[in-house]
């Protein structure tokens, strides 16, 4: 089965935890994740990347790595938050339609 | 399943960005010809009061994007009959017409759910 997942929630929240722990999950279940895709208070993500501390996270962002998971920031909701994401940030940056598309190939699409 | 996707707006327009936020995915959505139908459910029914001026706090609103809810295929808008008594409200106090409205029953929303491959909630 392939998944979209939509992470709008702020990373300080349990809800990311969960968001993070059901992507390892479909992952480990050998389902497919096409897209995660940071909306709102989510685009926040982007920022724990540079936080080496966070464990978590960044075995989390390694796996997403191994397995060429497209991990994408809403360009709209960056620039509503003075957002600026690096060219080596694992997390890129584009608009919905990459969302659109993704959910339209996607058999279950799941928001956080 | 007639429908794709269904989008239930849950929040309020003004209290932080998931109105927004909901608002911009039906639109990109509406765009990309992704079949799309809006419920607003609880406090989300005040995005449709009439004579909001979100230009006050620099914000988008549903208002112009309802008004062409016919030209973007997501007629009809769903809302819950017991959500207008809750917040004691009738269909003239909202900015759209009667006709694009199908009121539910709260008990039906299982009904309405089955009918969609994809729901999101803002």
């Amino acid at each position: 089965m392939k998944f979209c997942i939509i992470i709008s929630c702020n990373p300080n929240t349990n809800l990311s935890y969960t968001a993070l722990q059901f992507s390892k999950s479909v992952l480990d279940l050998k389902h497919q994740i096409s897209l995660i895709f940071f909306q709102g208070d989510g685009v926040y993500h982007a920022l724990k990347t540079n936080n080496k501390e966070d464990k978590n996270w960044h075995e989390w962002l390694s796996l997403m790595g191994h397995n060429d998971i497209k991990l994408i920031n809403c360009s709209s909701a960056n620039i509503k938050r003075g957002l600026e994401i690096k060219g080596n940030s694992p997390i890129k940056v584009a608009g919905l339609g990459e969302l659109i598309i993704a959910i339209k190939e996607s058999d279950k699409v799941m928001k956080f | 399943m007639n429908d794709n996707t269904l989008v239930i707006i849950k929040s309020s327009p003004y209290k932080d960005t998931q109105a927004q936020d909901g608002l911009d995915f039906v639109m990109a959505a509406a765009a990309f010809d992704l079949p799309v139908k809006i419920l607003f459910q609880n406090e989300g029914i005040f995005n449709l009061i009439r004579n909001q001026d979100s230009s006050l706090v620099n914000r988008d609103n549903f208002i112009d994007f309802i008004k062409a809810a016919e030209l973007y295929e997501i007629d009809p808008i769903y809302i819950i009959k017991s959500d207008l008594d809750k917040y004691n409200l009738d269909l003239n106090k909202l900015i759209i017409e009667s006709n694009i409205i199908k009121l539910i029953d709260k008990d039906n929303l299982i009904d309405l759910y089955n009918n969609f491959n994809h729901i999101l909630t803002y």
